[in-house]
């Protein structure tokens, strides 16, 4: 039989002789240009997901969970340190609001993205290094840094990318802030927070320790530099504010902390008292189990209203640690100047307060003792303002402008000095902003344009790897697709593609095991438990080249591009029926109106 | 090889002879022991085909209709209620030209819910495109399977292969299976030229615009009426390899008769009973057997009626507010004709009530010894 096709020509039967016996196509329907139906018009579109747009450090984690499912992990970590310096850490410690982000949270339960983080950065090359190729052209500048925390250091780590030089002053004897005396080893092995300075030392960053800015050496010898980032951090307790606070045996937890991380000879209760409901009273009570001592935390309000993170309150109690709710202390008890006991007094929730949680009100006559010899209080940290120079503070914080700029001539500050929450990540993004405040003077540049070319999604995140692309290595390649800079909406995935699945859950280690150790309590996922993980994102906003909209297409008018990723719409007879952009499982496309002629 | 079956598994050694490549179906009473049957062949690969269970009709002729845009030979079989459920899809096989054979067992439609024999199933497709071979016994009933392929892959139209509930279905007859060889012989592969084939796409069944669509209606009318020949040429060839024919229209005693009696179906096996009495009283009736419903062989038809007296129609089928479907159609293909009789349409043997040879008496009864006129439509067999 010959061939039937001849493209782009209508057939034309003029009688019924050349009819086939059934209605078949005698030619394609190339000729029939369908296009000029359409008063809609598809198009891809790469938008931000809820992950990227939720971590307050701008991380494109769709990106390196992408590059991860493809087994590229070296490139995977690398894109991830564009935006954060630590991922070890971090995968560690971060409270992960991507997660709460994440719309598979909608869908059964969130991506493990904070172990998946753990995973990459346990399972890439430990001895990794920053790139010359990385590192701006120099500046020739030079910038302080006041404190070695999370928000020091990763001003730190992206100025000196971004090509300056970089001198760091420490207070103690090694550096990593709270990171080294706040969080428990347990938590956080050293070896892992000093693997992941190494990086920064080894490609330039000067680390000065045992400099206190303002003691060992002072404010006005930084006067030559550029620019002064202050990083302090809060090591100051809020006091309880009851009677014989004084007493041997009453310590801030932040103090015990501090004591037992760096190894210091302390003396652990036998019957230890922890007051407060926030990290730092689980860390101590935590720290406090370990050495062996019967804990309590005695806390104003309850459990709901913790701000401490719910899986350490969950492994407290796993530990042995018991929690008094809606207990208010009211006066140490004391024997020869030393702690006996403590009174405390029940209570009850009210109305809410302006933190909007519910307010406890003491229940008339509902004193007891309990018996103990140690107090740890732990009801918040306040900044030291001897510590810092003559700057303006507002509301027990640093006062900082937009571009983090304070008060101070050339001083920016960022971390827990600032208003923002006390956590590793926005102190790592406060590192990241102020960076890039800082190179904004250098360069001229209006930090408030900038902010606009190069924010991450609604809730303030930012890119610094755009930020470099843009204005500083000016290579930046526009996407073949539109760029959007909204953030994927959980309920506009297309779910029915999609099958529920088990959250990965990782292995830690028995109870028996944390008794007397500080042994990392958390193992870290398995390979299958990370492939899972990985497998289950669903790459929101982000075309995967799933071939959907390619199947779906009634008019054939979506082609694979012939180099390279994504698709081809041909307009000529795409007749804008949208069920491309429908059956798109992941918002990776929109439509618009065709324009007015 | 003689052999003893029952009109079901008559079906499906008719489909194993013409080596069938897909079978899709879905039992229903009385036609289950068709699929059963086939399902056994499969599975111990004395045929070699996909058996495609289906969840319905509908499906089932979907699958057939799929299959045999693919160029494979494809087979279905149904029954009432089913064939009604399948309804869209025999527009679709006959529109679409699609060369399949559907084996219905003639079942009265419900409500009231029956399951005997009576042919308003397969008479109420009749404006689908489709050939309709009604058969009278098992032998008939696995020959016409291989009939069926080789007119319908001709002339590019579906056949449906008729027979009645129980009496045939359930029925068991000595049946001669022909050999395989004769039957490759009769019916060579099927070779289709208008298929699914990625060498050269096309697409089938798509909009067809008013400005084609009455030239596709014109056509299968002129498949439909080349059939007749088609039919007859298989016939000749079948009857040369086999022994066996099944005219258009199979005249019994017709010579110098008078009176015909004109039946489908096994109806026709108690008339000619009849014929046979009445003869040997000294009647001189005959009786004329109707195979094909659509296409019909008119020339003939006014040939064999041309000068008889009178013709006594027997339908187990009511169009109601008609009356006989093969009366109505006769009829039309007698008017203007001249020397024609007077038709005596009957219904008989409604939802299957039985039809004993005093039953088929009762047309000639009324019409000869009573001599009465003819009316649109006349009972045999009501309760009055």
């Amino acid at each position: 039989m010959k061939k039937r096709f001849e493209d782009k020509k209508p057939v034309i039967i003029s009688n019924f002789r050349e009819m086939p016996p059934m209605s078949m196509s005698l030619s394609t329907m190339r000729w029939n240009f369908t296009g000029s139906w359409r008063y809609l018009r598809p198009y891809y579109d790469h938008k931000v997901s809820p992950c990227h747009a939720g971590c307050p450090g701008g991380q494109n984690v769709e990106g390196w969970i992408r590059l991860m499912e493809e087994g590229h992990y070296e490139e995977a970590i690398r894109l991830l340190r564009e935006e954060n310096p630590f991922p070890s850490i971090t995968g560690r410690v971060c409270f992960h609001p991507c997660e709460l982000k994440c719309s598979r949270a909608y869908f059964d339960k969130s991506v493990a993205i904070n172990n998946l983080e753990r995973f990459l950065a346990d399972h890439t090359n430990p001895d990794y290094k920053i790139k010359k190729e990385e590192i701006a052209g120099s500046t020739g500048k030079k910038v302080a840094i006041v404190g070695s925390g999370p928000a020091g250091l990763s001003c730190a780590y992206h100025l000196l990318r971004l090509g300056y030089e970089v001198e760091v002053f420490e207070a103690e004897d090694a550096p990593g802030g709270v990171l080294r005396i706040g969080i428990p080893e347990y938590r956080l092995p050293k070896n892992i927070l000093s693997r992941e300075i190494k990086i920064l030392t080894s490609a330039g960053v000067k680390i000065h320790t045992r400099k206190r800015v303002g003691k060992d050496i002072s404010y006005d010898s930084l006067k030559n530099y550029f620019a002064v980032f202050l990083a302090t951090g809060v090591h100051k307790s809020r006091r309880l504010g009851i009677p014989n606070e004084e007493a041997e045996g009453v310590m801030s937890g932040l103090e015990y902390l501090k004591k037992v991380n760096l190894k210091e000879r302390i003396f652990t209760g036998k019957k230890v008292i922890v007051v407060g409901g926030g990290n730092t009273a689980m860390d101590s009570a935590r720290v406090a189990r370990r050495s062996g001592a019967d804990v309590k935390i005695i806390y104003r309000r309850t459990r709901a209203e913790m701000p401490a993170w719910e899986e350490e309150i969950e492994e407290a109690i796993n530990e042995g640690i018991s929690i008094l709710e809606l207990t208010i202390p009211k006066k140490v008890l004391v024997k020869d100047s030393k702690v006996v006991g403590i009174q405390v007094q029940r209570a009850k929730l009210g109305e809410p307060d302006s933190s909007g949680r519910r307010k406890p009100e003491p229940i008339e006559g509902s004193e007891y003792d309990i018996e103990c010899d140690m107090i740890l209080s732990a009801i918040g940290e306040e900044i030291d303002e001897d510590a810092l120079p003559e700057i303006k503070i507002s509301k027990g914080n640093v006062h900082v402008s937009k571009d983090l700029s304070t008060s101070l001539k050339n001083y920016f500050a960022g971390g827990d000095i600032i208003d923002q929450p006390h956590t590793v990540i926005d102190a790592i993004a406060s590192g990241k902003k102020a960076a890039i405040a800082i190179d904004c003077r250098y360069r001229k540049l209006d930090f408030e344009e900038v902010l606009k070319e190069i924010s991450v999604g609604e809730w303030g995140a930012i890119s610094m790897l755009v930020y470099r692309e843009k204005y500083v290595f000016k290579n930046f390649v526009s996407p073949t697709v539109r760029l959007s800079k909204e953030t994927v909406d959980p309920k506009s995935i297309n779910t029915a593609y999609f099958q529920p699945s088990d959250r990965s859950q990782m292995n830690k280690i028995s109870l028996s095991e944390r008794s007397n150790s500080f042994l990392e309590v958390n193992l870290g996922l398995t390979q299958p438990q990370a492939m899972n993980d990985l497998l289950r994102c669903f790459h929101c906003g982000r075309c995967t080249m799933c071939d959907n909209c390619y199947i779906f297409c009634p008019d054939n008018a979506i082609s694979h591009k012939k180099n390279g990723f994504g698709y081809d719409i041909d307009l000529d007879y795409c007749k804008g029926c949208g069920i491309c952009v429908t059956e798109c499982p992941r918002n990776a496309m929109g439509m618009e109106k065709e324009s007015k002629i | 090889m003689k052999s003893v079956l029952m009109g079901n598994h008559s079906v499906s050694y008719g489909v194993m002879l013409s080596r069938v490549k897909v079978i899709a179906a879905y039992p229903i009473t009385p036609q289950t022991q068709v699929v059963e049957e086939l399902s056994e062949l499969c599975a111990t690969k004395k045929l070699d085909a996909t058996f495609i269970k289906v969840e319905s009709e509908h499906s089932a002729l979907a699958c057939v209709l799929g299959a045999s845009l693919a160029g494979s030979r494809a087979f279905t079989a149904t029954s009432a209620q089913g064939l009604a459920l399948m309804h869209e899809l025999i527009h679709w096989a006959g529109l679409g030209r699609f060369p399949i054979v559907l084996a219905n067992v003639n079942r009265a439609m419900g409500p009231g819910w029956n399951i005997w024999s009576d042919q308003n199933d397969s008479l109420s497709q009749r404006d689908c495109g489709w050939i309709q071979l009604y058969c009278e016994n098992n032998q008939e009933v696995l020959d016409n399977v291989i009939i069926g392929y080789k007119i319908a892959e001709k002339v590019l139209l579906p056949v449906m292969l008729v027979y009645d509930a129980f009496i045939l279905s359930h029925t068991y007859e000595i049946v001669d299976i022909p050999e395989q060889s004769q039957v490759d012989q009769f019916l060579p592969p099927f070779k289709s030229e208008y298929k699914l084939d990625v060498e050269n796409p096309a697409c089938f069944g798509g909009l067809t615009s008013p400005e084609h669509y009455y030239e596709l209606r014109y056509n299968m009318q002129q498949a439909m009426e080349q059939a007749v020949e088609v039919y007859k040429d298989a016939q000749r060839e079948f009857k040369e390899i086999f022994g066996r024919d099944y005219p258009m229209i199979e005249e019994y005693r017709c010579d110098d008769a008078q009176y015909l009696y004109i039946t489908s179906g096994s109806i026709t096996s108690t008339a000619r009973i009849v014929v046979d009495e009445l003869r040997e009283k000294g009647y001189k009736i005959g009786l004329l057997k109707i195979k094909t419903f659509r296409p019909m062989d008119k020339a003939e038809l006014i040939r064999l009626l041309k000068g008889r007296e009178k013709v006594f129609i027997l339908d187990r089928n009511i169009s109601v507010g008609v009356g006989g479907i093969f009366a109505q159609e006769i009829k039309a293909y007698l008017y203007g004709q001249k020397y024609m009789p007077e038709i005596y349409p009957f219904i008989i043997g409604l939802g299957g009530r039985d039809i004993p040879p005093s039953s088929i008496m009762e047309a000639f009864n009324y019409a000869v010894i009573e001599n009465k006129k003819p009316e649109d439509i006349l009972y045999i067999g009501l309760k009055k």
